[in-house]
């Protein structure tokens, strides 16, 4: 199909600038359906806590240790979650070409990450405090995990994540785990509400977001002229 | 208004021939809107042909405004281009200079 250059109009050129702006930000803050991912992992996590315990809810802080073959999968979750994000960016929704959104200057980023990387492994002490004092099962891999997960915690989200939705979604699903691994029962402390909540508004938000981007593909159509 | 019926005139030719050039014009918007943009995404939005594009992308490097990234992904090879400073001020200068134009005639 031959194509030519459209006409060079105000309109066209604001089209064309809008367009490039919304198309590059799924290449950092969109990530559309990996939020919706990352949401109904959430409700996985908050099953598995609430089956793994016969349904019995105990107050937070409570030892009760889930069988170590659930937590090592819930465990495993949030770095599946992290790479389906970024296959999800990456393959989908910059699939007509990489755009890359300007860097998001916030100074409150450095102090987020000062804050991550001293609450981080202050929490992974307090819980391999309490994996030990519990002598719960297969304590030391237990110990380890709690530290690869308040690593990557303090590590990896401020710096791959953007999106406010996206931090907070990665921090929970990196907290419940390791909170799991050091046999605390979540289910009736705050993330008895924060993993339902947190988890429904990334599902609903992050299907927004991908119904935005078919959206913007349909458009990216019509300035092209292929419709 | 202006004073003197050629002013208008003279602020047209005083425009940066490279950046009014209607392809390059839209190059240089799709490009200041992003860090960085693949010539895969330029080359769909633009209607522009492989060949165009890069006749236009080589005179816009030449110009200074704009700088040409190549890199793999996997064995696949990547062009993308970033618009440099210099790049951006043309553009600026050249909306400042039509607005001008604009606004002068009778």
């Amino acid at each position: 199909m031959i194509q030519t250059t459209p006409a060079l109009t105000p309109q066209y050129l604001e089209d064309l600038q809008r367009l490039t702006q919304e198309y590059a930000r799924y290449s950092r803050s969109g990530a559309g359906l990996g939020s919706a991912l990352g949401g109904l992992f959430a409700y996985l996590i908050l099953a598995v806590d609430l089956i793994g315990h016969g349904g019995r809810i105990t107050f937070l802080g409570a030892y009760a240790p889930l069988p170590l073959k659930a937590v090592l999968a819930l465990a495993f979750l949030p770095f599946l979650w992290l790479g389906a994000l970024a296959a999800l960016k990456a393959w989908w929704y910059q699939r007509h070409g990489a755009v890359e959104a300007p860097p998001a200057v916030d100074p409150r980023d450095r102090r987020r990450k000062i804050a991550l990387a001293i609450a981080a492994p202050v929490l992974s002490t307090v819980l391999m405090l309490a994996i030990f004092h519990n002598a719960a099962p297969m304590q030391w891999l237990r110990a380890g995990l709690c530290a690869v997960l308040m690593g990557a915690l303090a590590i990896l989200i401020p710096r791959l994540l953007q999106g406010r939705m996206e931090r907070m979604l990665g921090a929970l699903l990196f907290l419940c785990p390791a909170l799991l691994l050091a046999g605390i029962q979540m289910a009736a402390g705050d993330s008895l509400l924060a993993l339902p909540v947190v988890g429904t508004l990334a599902i609903v938000l992050g299907v927004k977001e991908h119904l935005a981007y078919r959206r913007l593909e349909k458009r990216m159509a019509v300035l092209r002229g292929v419709e | 208004m202006s004073d003197h019926p050629h002013e208008n005139l003279h602020t047209l030719l005083e425009l940066d021939r490279v950046v009014h050039e209607p392809a390059r014009l839209a190059i240089l918007t799709v490009l200041a809107s992003a860090a960085s943009v693949e010539f895969k995404f330029l080359e769909k939005v633009t209607r522009l042909s492989k060949g165009n594009l890069n006749s236009h992308a080589t005179r816009l490097e030449t110009a200074g405004y704009l700088t040409v990234i190549k890199a793999f992904r996997g064995k696949v090879p990547v062009t993308s281009f970033q618009i440099t400073p210099e790049g951006r001020e043309a553009l600026a200068s050249y909306w400042k200079h039509l607005m001008a134009a604009n606004q002068e005639r009778p």
